[in-house]
């Protein structure tokens, strides 16, 4: 690991500047944001610890803990949430035992709310591994998590 | 200068200054909850807006908004006091409000503002913020329920400090000041961001459920520890130090302090203090009376005296005395024995300051206005961490440039344009290499050269050997890092050498001076603000301590004891002959004690057998001798093989004055009665002089001060009547003509041969650096609990790479061995300490690094050899 952070770290040019794309390198090759490698990457660029923290939580797209095979996004903004979104949440924390934020302990599927994904007009709207599913309704939003599930098992 | 108008008042300000500051010069004030003159402006509270005429009556705030000509400003309306409350409104929401228990409460900005714009009920309403109080970390503990978010903790400890342990993390309502991954501090523990703290967010642990803010008395005095000379404030409850604050009127720290000035003062009230005066009565050390005590002191020194003459007889004393007491110590052995045999520091630690270095100070505010630094033999940021600030100030604020020469990686390094990793002990040869490349490639100051400087023709012609080449065999670094750093140092304007003085260091400290003065002078930095050499004396009176004459061949002034009619001078105020002979220094005092020739020895707050290299022999010496004396706090080890042991009074004590490293003279006011039967040390030395039937004069440490003023010339202004807290810079420090200025005094160059350290035995391989870390001064900083529980033990610093090699992991125990003793000790491993050298400090009674060491060696050589189970 150690020296693919350096190949990362190497392809900035070693630029502190580019704190965030870096970050975002090393959770599409981790699933996550691993401590013992945040810490590292703060040594390679030079900066504090405290720093590389910073960035790291205050950006929604970094997870420090790590995430799970699928993750699923429930848009909670304005034109979502009165096309009833949060009906769609609750079905999936259900579904899904699962609170929002959170990583279920078989690592399948992590939960998350988003505000707004430009994407009003066919609202309420989820995402699932980044792709969108529009016009969300209950029974479409466990359709879909069933399928997942059952690829999960194949 | 720019003028405008703020509350109908004309304010004339300088360019850049913001609202704010126009309006604080006018003496018009404007609440604040994130700004702080330390630090760059923030504009995130916003209780601090102005209406602007020009910006059509918006509100702006004032610590973030420069001031611009003409301006129209209001700092109070009716709009401006609702925003204010608003924004207090907000800030209340989920505060806790737990006034009643909060350390800060008294003094908690958000509790005077809520008073003062009469917030008594709240529009908005929420839960209370229940964050878990972080207990964990030492000396600082963190309850953000009642945080304010001003940064102010961030900026301070980034900024300043250099650490930056802090940072907001998470965001929008979450947002809390963390460390990286909320773990507990492990930082300088330096306490700047609890003191920041608007609020009871960062509190200080050792205040903690002490006293209420109201019922602190404050006595204003100087840090004990280092030569930075930190103004300090003691609060004090019921008789106790309940915390130390640093000075706001401080001239040398602005209000800042380190660990040791913050969380050391414990030392004072420690249960160990010796609190009545010891006498050995068959072989042990007994209670005794005062009068026992000085008639037995008396004896001893007298019978040498009388069978051996008054050269058996020597003086050692801390750089700690007052300058008041140092100077009647010397003036007891010089004027009532009569022998020049005085000295401190282990004899070599001063020498960089009493014989080498012939430029005046700089002073440390200075060091904000410089564009270079060179950094050598010098650890400031723990040395001297208060100096450090101004330096992390200077580099990473106002974009000075940062050479850094030291074998370790230390804390500077990371900010510098140019790191030097040299072998240990080859200063020397570096810095001449720096002037033999400035010389010949013609980068001096050829103006200041001529019109200030003799001897260039000289230096130029022992600087020959010094190519880049030879410079590169001798200390490691390479030929074009040395003519790189040697650029870099001459383009700059205004630029200072920083070199720290302390017992662990080699003594090569005069030579390493002149070398630094040479630099100095070539490229024409000496006589103007911010441009020189600090040599940093290692404790707190380690400059005063020259300057009263401690020292075998300079009297008070520091004047040449050589010198026919300064000596005279002497005689006649203090009517005693004054022998023109030095004395002899702290190694040929031992050296003495050893053959015999030295039989009787005073010890005033100095330490041998814990401070000084070669124990064994300093241990050996002492044994040997006839009388020895020593005058303590504590019962250190060279206390302990004593034949009288005076207790003496700590700085919090006793009213006298330091004189720190940039030449300025403090103030200690007493804080507390002497613990126990203890005196001052002015005093004891005034009753042993009786007690020899000779009268030293008054201990009252103003009339002293008067007599020492009308001695040395140099002294002549400082008087109790004037000293303020911002303390006497002498005359000389303050002193700097320019270049060229008529009558301006001409620097001597002085060539400096180099004398090559012995290299690494197969024997003894690795090199020893002794030093000082961060968090302990001396060795009286082991005596304070607080200190000790983040640093309790002295470890060995090695590279990981040297651990591998020797399969030593962290925390393993390892034997470490020269030829001058051994000891066992914990090995950590670090990646800042250079291959091939490894580092202990030298404070601590056991392992004592100094064991290790000899005052006859440059570099000390060790082996070090891992402890296996069945070893141990
Ligand atoms: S104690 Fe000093 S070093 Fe530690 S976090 Fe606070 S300011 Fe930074
Ligand atoms: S802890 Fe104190 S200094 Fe730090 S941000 Fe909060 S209120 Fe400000
Ligand atoms: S030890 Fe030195 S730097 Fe630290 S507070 Fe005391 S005088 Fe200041
Ligand atoms: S509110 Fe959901 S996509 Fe805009
Ligand atoms: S003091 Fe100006 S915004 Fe905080």
């Amino acid at each position: 690991m150690q020296e693919e952070i350096k190949a990362i770290v190497e392809s900035y040019g070693r630029d502190k500047a580019f704190l965030v794309p870096i970050l975002q390198d090393i959770q599409s090759r981790c699933n996550y944001l691993p401590r013992d490698i945040l810490l590292e990457l703060a040594e390679e660029l030079a900066i504090p610890h405290s720093l590389v923290f910073s960035v790291a939580t205050f950006y929604k797209a970094f997870s420090l803990t790590p995430r799970g095979k699928h993750i699923i996004n429930v848009c909670l903004g304005t034109a979502c949430h009165v096309r009833g979104a949060p009906l769609i949440l609750d079905t999936l924390e259900r579904n899904l035992k699962l609170k929002a934020g959170t990583t279920g302990a078989d690592g399948n599927f992590t939960l998350e709310t988003v505000n707004c994904v430009g994407a009003c007009a066919v609202g309420p709207i989820m995402l699932v591994d980044e792709e969108y599913h529009g016009q969300m309704t209950v029974s479409k939003a466990e359709k879909v998590i069933g399928s997942l599930k059952k690829g999960d098992h194949s | 200068m720019i003028r405008l108008t703020i509350d109908n008042k004309e304010v004339v300000t300088e360019d850049g200054a913001t609202i704010l500051e126009a309006a604080a010069r006018a003496g018009i004030r404007i609440p604040t909850l994130c700004y702080h003159e330390k630090l760059q402006p923030f504009g995130a509270c916003r209780i601090c807006v102005v209406e602007v005429e020009q910006m059509k009556g918006r509100l702006t705030p004032s610590c973030s908004t420069p001031a611009t000509e003409g301006m129209v400003v209001r700092t109070s309306s009716e709009q401006i006091i609702k925003a204010r409350k608003t924004v207090l409104e907000l800030l209340l929401i989920q505060h806790p409000l737990d006034c009643p228990w909060c350390d800060k409460g008294g003094e908690c900005q958000l509790q005077n503002l809520t008073y003062e714009y009469g917030v008594s009920r709240n529009r908005f309403k929420d839960k209370k913020s229940d964050h878990p109080v972080d207990y964990l970390s030492p000396l600082v503990e963190r309850n953000t329920n009642r945080c304010v978010l001003c940064g102010m903790c961030v900026r301070v400890c980034d900024e300043v400090v250099g650490a930056s342990e802090w940072s907001m993390v998470n965001r929008g309502i979450s947002t809390k000041i963390a460390t990286d991954f909320d773990r507990p501090l492990n930082c300088e523990f330096c306490g700047e961001c609890e003191n920041i703290c608007p609020v009871g967010a960062l509190t200080n642990r050792m205040f903690k459920f002490k006293a209420r803010a109201w019922e602190v008395e404050n006595v204003s005095t100087v840090c004990s520890f280092c030569s930075t000379g930190c103004a300090i404030k003691l609060s004090l409850k019921d008789g106790r130090i309940v915390r130390a604050l640093g000075e706001e009127e401080g001239a040398a720290n602005q209000g800042s302090l380190c660990i040791k000035g913050r969380f050391g003062y414990e030392y004072v009230m420690s249960g160990e203090r010796i609190s009545r005066p010891l006498v050995r009565k068959n072989g042990t050390l007994t209670p005794a009376t005062w009068e026992e005590a000085l008639q037995a002191v008396a004896e001893g020194l007298k019978a040498v005296k009388e069978q051996a003459g008054p050269g058996a007889v020597a003086g050692l004393c801390s750089a700690r005395l007052t300058n008041e007491e140092a100077y009647l110590f010397q003036k007891l052995l010089r004027a009532v024995i009569g022998t020049n045999n005085v000295d401190n520091s282990g004899g070599y630690a001063h020498r960089g300051y009493s014989s080498g270095l012939s430029l005046p100070p700089l002073e440390f505010k200075d060091l904000q206005s410089c564009d270079r630094f060179l950094v050598i033999r010098s650890n400031v940021s723990e040395t001297h961490p208060v100096v450090g600030y101004r330096v992390n100030v200077a580099v990473k604020q106002k974009g000075a440039q940062l050479i850094v020469a030291d074998p370790r990686r230390i804390k500077l390094a990371r900010f510098a344009q140019t790191y030097l990793a040299h072998k240990p002990g080859t200063e020397i040869a570096l810095l001449n290499g720096l002037a033999h490349t400035i010389l010949t490639e013609g980068l001096e100051n050829r103006e200041f050269v001529a019109a200030r400087t003799e001897g260039i023709e000289e230096l130029k012609k022992s600087l020959v050997q010094f190519t880049p080449s030879f410079v590169e065999q001798a200390t490691g670094i390479a030929g074009k890092d040395l003519v790189e750093a040697a650029r870099r140092f001459a383009s700059g304007t205004r630029a200072a050498i920083i070199i720290s003085a302390g017992m662990g260091f080699p003594g090569d400290d005069a030579a390493l001076a002149r070398c630094a003065a040479n630099l100095a002078l070539i490229t024409g930095n000496a006589g103007k603000p911010g441009a020189g050499v600090l040599f940093l004396g290692e404790k707190s009176n380690s400059h005063g301590s020259v300057d009263m004459g401690a020292v075998p061949d300079l009297l008070p002034g520091p004047q040449e004891l050589a010198k026919d009619p300064v000596r005279q001078a002497f005689a006649k105020a203090w009517g005693a002959a004054i022998a023109a002979e030095p004395g002899l220094t702290c190694e040929q005092i031992i050296a003495g004690a050893e053959q015999g020739s030295i039989k009787a020895l005073y010890c005033a707050g100095e330490n041998p057998l814990q401070a000084y290299p070669d124990t064994k022999k300093t241990k050996t010496a002492f044994g040997k001798l006839q009388f020895l004396v020593v005058q303590e706090l504590f019962l250190t080890p060279t206390a302990q093989m004593a034949h009288v042991v005076l207790p003496a009074a700590s700085f919090a004590e006793k009213d006298g004055t330091y004189t720190n490293a940039e030449g300025r003279v403090q103030r200690l006011h007493q804080a507390l009665p002497p613990c126990g039967e203890t005196k001052t040390d002015a005093e004891i030395f005034c009753r042993v002089a009786k007690a020899l039937g000779k009268d030293l004069g008054s201990w009252n440490p103003a009339a002293v001060m008067a007599e020492i003023a009308s001695l040395a010339p140099r002294y002549h202004a400082v008087s109790y009547a004037t000293l303020t807290v911002k303390g006497h810079l002498l005359s000389d420090a303050a002193d700097r003509e320019a270049p060229g200025a008529e009558g301006a005094a001409r620097f001597s160059l002085l060539p400096v041969d180099v004398i090559a350290p012995e290299a690494p035995s197969a024997e003894f391989p690795f090199t020893l650096l002794i030093g000082s870390t961060l968090f302990h001064c001396g060795t009286l900083s082991t005596r304070s609990s607080a200190i000790c529980s983040v640093y309790p033990q002295a470890r060995l610093e090695i590279n990981p790479g040297d651990a591998r090699a020797l399969d030593i992991r962290d925390n393993d125990t390892v034997q470490v061995s020269s030829a001058t003793g051994a000891l066992t000790i914990t090995a950590k491993i670090i990646a800042r300490q250079s291959p091939g050298a490894v580092f202990i400090p030298y404070h601590f009674l056991s392992p004592a690094a100094q064991e290790l060491a000899s005052a006859a060696q440059l570099q000390t050589r060790v082996k070090i050899e891992k402890r296996t189970e069945t070893s141990l």
